[in-house]
């Protein structure tokens, strides 16, 4: 049986409510309707994944929560980082990326609880000071400072320390205002971001709390971190390689 | 008694010589070795870093001579070390010190370090001392110092980078605000000038406090409290930070809780017990201090009393807390370590994600962060602007910051500005507008202010059609009026409407009392096109009392004497 034109008008409407992470098709009976088909008639389904294909565009999760999609950088519906609100220099992008990798971490601090779907909270205040000592662990640190290596001072966690946990303004200023010249600024601005995209929920009992909901799960388990990952993996083989070709020794 | 140098006589007639044997006279400044001097020893980049730590002290100084202020008036050194030790003394309590308490504190000793000068002078040199150990120069981040390291490599040179912090600020949760705290850098340099093990410190802390007080030197003893007291804030913190990091990921400090976590917890406890004890006896000490008749000694003795108890309860709260952090360790062990094992491909996202990306240079962690934030989005659809839409807002005066750029930079928000015009004249425009109905003529719109049933002064009916005008002009065509611009947008908002659209098909307003165009007003750009309304002939009482008002496209208001 081929598909009609209703059919398609369908695969559009479902692409159309997938475009809009913070809908769930349990608000939606339509969404809910044309989603129920995707799962269970399989020539729509295949016909919805050659579109999105088209698109460099790949289905991650097609649960309750709505049908996830993961993009990939080439297609035009990829998400810069400087789309992000907010972000003018490079600096912030950096920061604002070692921010969302942090967030994916201290959320599953390992693989196994990658797989467990419970619900994460984060806390700005808490999760700034984990990453923040995190960071400070890693700079050699002794009473007579820190060697300074041969390559210079480019560690990407020292864009992290460099900055001020809380700045702010002068005279005072309003409490609970911070200024971009600090961390606890851009974990905000980065959480306030994921709760744009349907990723987090600022916690009502708390202030400064929020929830990692699971789409942020299924998009760190099924396309973020098996990638970056793979980059880094990559980077260590190159870097070993080149110390292989100048010393003869391999890289730890 | 010990002799430490025995002399020998030299032997008669052999000329002095030098143990290497060459004769005295032939001595020469010798080149300085390897190992004869400090430079080269592995403790002395450590003293080089300890000294630094008065660096930014000293550059305030230096700062300090640039500004305005007399000569050898205010005394930098002392007012840095007197903020140290305001914020230390509060430090860890309900009440930590606000930039604002701090700030206060410093101006009034500046006020009474030089009484004649003005206050304003005091309060600058307050935020000059505070920004200073703030670091505000340098974005609040750490000082940063590169020294030479002589000792690390055998005849080589490293550089090494000494970066610290003296205060900071937090953000306190539970008073919406932020405090200062002092670094254990800052505390260190201002107790000693050295690094120090928290527990020793603790237990010299206590000898002195002890000797303080059978000497009857309350004064001192107080200042010993209250150091012990900031001494075992630090222990707790430590031990607080090994029990939240358990529960979160018990890995992270796994090699800790190995090694060194079961020593620590076990002379965590016996210094607690000994600080119980010590606490107990000083108290004993004070309580015959209590009875004293000397107020000052009283007072002294009431506050180290104080002082005591609260650090006996810390101590207590402390030590419920050790004893329970071995069944932490238990429970999470067996929470976190035996619960299904993730698929093998799966990567860790802690050790084989995180820790890697921040250890990789800027460029290559960049590129990685961008990759996973686009990993982490769903599709990113990008908004076209409609084109009707866009022309229409290219053309409209931007109302004012959007939300989201409000959350970008905080705004100084200062107390609302008084309303220039009173509501009773707003009131007449307004109710003209609803009355009259748009689209309509300005000329109508001016009767029917004239001609507002509600407000019985004529004076305020004239007003209110002059408002009137002065916001058909500024919908038709807005000029940058500086600071009050925002403040036009709003009143003229505020009387014809959010979408309001003005335009002129060449209609006069009648003369001789006014000049200029009928201009039409639309409630919407789309009501604009439809047929221009009639207008309405304005009579004498309508027209200004004193000199006519010319109203011109492009231009306010414009008034000549008759």
């Amino acid at each position: 049986m081929s598909l009609t034109q209703s059919d398609y008008t369908d695969i559009g409407t479902l692409v159309g409510w997938a475009m809009r992470p913070t809908q769930r098709p349990g608000r939606t009976p339509e969404y809910q309707r044309v989603l129920s088909r995707y799962r269970s008639e399989n020539e729509l389904r295949a016909a919805t994944d050659a579109f999105l294909h088209g698109l460099s565009v790949h289905v991650l999760s097609d649960g309750d929560y709505g049908l996830v999609l993961g993009v990939e950088p080439e297609s035009p519906l990829a998400f810069r980082i400087s789309d992000m609100a907010g972000i003018t220099d490079d600096r912030q992008k950096l920061l604002a990326g070692l921010i969302l990798t942090g967030l994916a971490a201290y959320a599953y601090p390992s693989a196994e609880e990658v797989e467990d779907d419970r619900v994460r909270r984060v806390s700005e205040l808490d999760f700034d000071l984990w990453l923040r000592d995190l960071c400070r662990r890693l700079r050699s640190h002794d009473a007579a400072g820190e060697p300074i290596p041969e390559q210079g001072l480019d560690d990407a966690w020292r864009v992290y320390l460099d900055m001020p946990s809380v700045v702010q303004s002068d005279a005072g200023g309003k409490p609970g205002k911070l200024r971009r010249s600090c961390t606890r600024y851009w974990v905000r601005n980065v959480l306030g971001w994921l709760n744009g995209q349907g990723m987090a929920r600022p916690d009502t009992a708390s202030e400064g709390g929020w929830t990692l909901t699971e789409r942020f799960r299924v998009h760190a388990k099924e396309i973020a971190l098996e990638r970056a990952y793979t980059f880094i993996a990559e980077i260590q083989r190159r870097a070993a390689s080149a110390n292989g070709t100048y010393d003869g020794s391999d890289a730890s | 008694m010990d002799v430490l140098f025995e002399e020998e006589d030299e032997p008669a007639g052999e000329p002095a010589r030098r143990l290497d044997g060459r004769p005295l006279e032939d001595e020469r400044p010798l080149e300085f070795e390897s190992a004869g001097l400090s430079v080269y020893e592995p403790s002395f980049p450590a003293r080089v870093a300890a000294f630094l730590r008065f660096a930014p002290i000293i550059e305030t100084v230096r700062a300090a001579r640039h500004k305005e202020w007399p000569p050898d008036t205010y005394d930098v050194v002392t007012l840095a070390l007197a903020v140290i030790d305001m914020v230390v003394a509060r430090q860890g309590l309900d009440l930590e010190a606000t930039r604002g308490d701090v700030h206060a504190a410093v101006r009034e000793l500046a006020c009474r370090a030089a009484p004649d000068r003005p206050a304003e002078e005091h309060s600058e040199v307050g935020a000059f001392v505070l920004d200073a150990l703030l670091n505000r120069a340098g974005r609040e981040g750490p000082f940063r110092y590169v020294t030479s390291d002589y000792a690390a490599r055998e005849g080589g040179h490293l550089r090494r980078q000494v970066p610290f912090s003296l205060l900071v600020e937090h953000d306190d949760a539970s008073r919406d605000e932020n405090v200062l705290r002092a670094t254990p850098d800052a505390i260190n340099a201002l107790i000693g000038g050295l690094d120090f093990d928290v527990e020793d410190e603790q237990v010299a802390t206590e000898l002195i406090l002890e000797r303080q007080l059978t000497r009857g030197a309350f004064d001192s003893a107080r200042k010993s409290a209250e150091r012990a007291r900031l001494l075992s804030v630090r222990l707790a913190d430590d031990l607080d930070r090994v029990l939240k990091q358990t529960r979160r990921d018990l890995r992270t400090v796994e090699s800790e809780w190995t090694s060194t976590v079961p020593e620590r917890l076990d002379s965590a406890r016996a210094h607690i017990r000994e600080r119980l004890r010590a606490e107990r006896r000083l108290l004993d000490s004070v309580e015959s201090a209590l009875a004293s008749q000397d107020p000052k000694v009283l007072t002294a003795a009431l506050r180290i009393d104080r002082l005591l108890r609260e650090c006996q309860r810390r101590h207590e709260d402390l030590h419920k807390r050790v004893i329970g952090a071995r069944g932490v360790f238990l429970d999470e062990q067996e929470r976190q370590s035996f619960r299904a094992p993730a698929p093998v491909d799966r990567p860790d996202p802690h050790r084989q994600v995180l820790q890697p990306t921040l250890e990789l240079g800027c460029d290559d962690a960049s590129a990685l962060t961008r990759r996973f934030v686009t990993d982490m989005c769903g599709p990113h659809v990008r908004r076209l602007p409609r084109l009707y839409r866009l022309i229409n807002d290219l053309w409209t005066r931007p109302a004012g910051r959007e939300e989201a750029d409000e959350a970008i930079e905080e705004i100084e928000l200062a107390e609302a500005a008084a309303p220039l015009v009173g509501p009773a004249v707003t009131g007449v425009a307004a109710r003209a507008v609803t009355s009259a109905g748009l689209p309509a003529r300005l000329s109508t719109l001016i009767h029917a202010c004239h001609h507002d049933t509600e407000e019985e002064s004529a004076e305020v009916r004239r007003q209110g059609s002059e408002l009137l005008c002065l916001a058909v002009l500024w919908a038709y065509s807005p000029e940058d009026a500086g600071d009050d611009t925002a403040l036009a947008d709003d009143l003229m908002r505020s009387v014809l409407g959010p979408r309001v659209a003005v335009d002129t098909d060449g209609t006069r307003l009648p003369p001789p009392a006014w000049a200029g165009d009928d201009l039409i007003v639309a409630p919407d750009p789309d009501t604009l096109a439809d047929t221009p309304p009639a207008p309405t002939l304005l009579t004498a009482s309508s027209a200004p009392p004193a000199f006519p008002a010319r109203v011109t496209v492009g231009r306010l208001i414009e008034e000549e004497p008759r």
